[in-house]
């Protein structure tokens, strides 16, 4: 019994090694924070070491991450918004304060080009691209990841590829 | 004619199916214009994907320590030992459970059916002549031929009145004995 617990045990650790890498991308990616997507991750995982039916493999382990932590960023995105929204309003009415403590904060965090031109795209062009880019998904797993048409990711990847070359040509970032 | 744009995206995905994706290699050969824009997507695919040098292991390892943090606390100590018999789920397709309780429906119906066929296999025949005696004679449903033969006998000359169990209940099997009645009526 101890051992079988033992093999248990190195399973999962092994599981994790290979799927934490993959669901921390992709949840960074989305959300444009790692921190947040740190967050994420931990609460992705320890809801599924809450499930009491097993996957049956690794495969089907990963897309049930990646549909979890989806989910997650999305609730996340939409906090977002609305926090963003309010430090709008706030700074309509104290310009002085407010406006300049969040752009100091702002400045604070150092992200690379990409993660700057993901941000830009809206939530639904930017889940794609991140999940075919960094999950390295086809788009029939896409689409029944995000509960839409193979077509319609096809078009989705499309138009993010080409708002992502508009950007980068914009801003004159030197793609190779 | 080039290809959609949309279709150039696809097709570095390696998502352009079979007889389409050798159409649009073969047209890039040919066309500046799609060849531009295929290097110009693959290009961005690339950029994207080298960006993968995001430092995931100070992060995994943290996370990691919280998440065994939380598996000690104990609430979470099933997932390390498998479920015994009593917690399992079992899964059962829609259609089987139909096709299963109908098996079982049919099964029932039809024992219960026959039960009811065989409780009821005597009948009851009570002969009685136009004087006091009587004669009742019990005969079991499947000797019918037995009863008919000796209503047949010659020597059998009373006035019959066949009486059947008040609960009986019959179905046609083969050839139905009853068509003997009209021997019957002509005595």
């Amino acid at each position: 019994m101890l051992k079988q617990n033992n093999n248990e045990k190195k399973r999962i650790d092994k599981e994790y090694s290979i799927l934490f890498p993959i669901i921390y991308k992709v949840s960074s990616r989305i959300t444009g924070d790692n921190s947040i997507s740190e967050d994420l991750c931990h609460e992705a995982f320890i809801k599924y070491y809450e499930r009491h039916e097993p996957l049956p493999d690794i495969d089907q382990v990963k897309y049930w991450l990646i549909r979890v932590v989806k989910n997650m960023s999305l609730n996340y995105e939409k906090r977002k918004s609305r926090e963003k929204n309010a430090i709008n309003k706030l700074e309509k009415i104290t310009p002085q304060y407010i406006g300049s403590a969040d752009k100091d904060l702002l400045k604070q965090e150092t992200k690379n080009a990409i993660q700057e031109a993901l941000d830009k795209l809206p939530y639904k062009l930017r889940v794609v691209v991140v999940l075919k880019e960094y999950a390295n998904l086809n788009y029939k797993a896409i689409g029944s990841i995000l509960g839409i048409s193979e077509g319609n990711v096809k078009v989705r990847i499309f138009r993010a590829r080409e708002r992502l070359e508009k950007i980068f040509k914009e801003e004159r970032i030197y793609v190779p | 004619m080039c290809p959609k744009e949309e279709y150039l995206s696809a097709f570095i995905d390696g998502e352009i199916e079979s007889p389409w994706n050798k159409k649009i290699e073969q047209h890039i050969i040919s066309c500046q214009k799609c060849q531009k824009k295929l290097e110009s997507l693959q290009s961005l695919q690339h950029a994207l994907r080298k960006d993968q040098a995001l430092d995931y292991l100070a992060p995994m390892k943290r996370v990691k320590q919280r998440i065994d943090f939380n598996l000690a606390e104990s609430s979470f100590k099933t997932r390390y030992a498998p479920l015994t018999f009593w917690q399992r789920k079992i899964a059962i397709p829609m259609p089987a459970l139909v096709m299963l309780s109908l098996v079982i429906l049919i099964l029932v119906a039809s024992v219960s059916f026959f039960i009811g066929r065989h409780n009821n296999q005597i009948l009851q025949a009570s002969s009685e002549s136009y004087g006091p005696q009587s004669v009742h004679v019990s005969i079991p449903i499947k000797d019918l031929e037995l009863l008919l033969q000796l209503l047949n006998n010659q020597d059998f000359k009373q006035e019959v009145i066949m009486e059947l169990p008040g609960n009986s209940e019959f179905t046609v099997i083969g050839e139905p004995i009853v068509i003997r009645e009209n021997d019957l009526n002509h005595r």
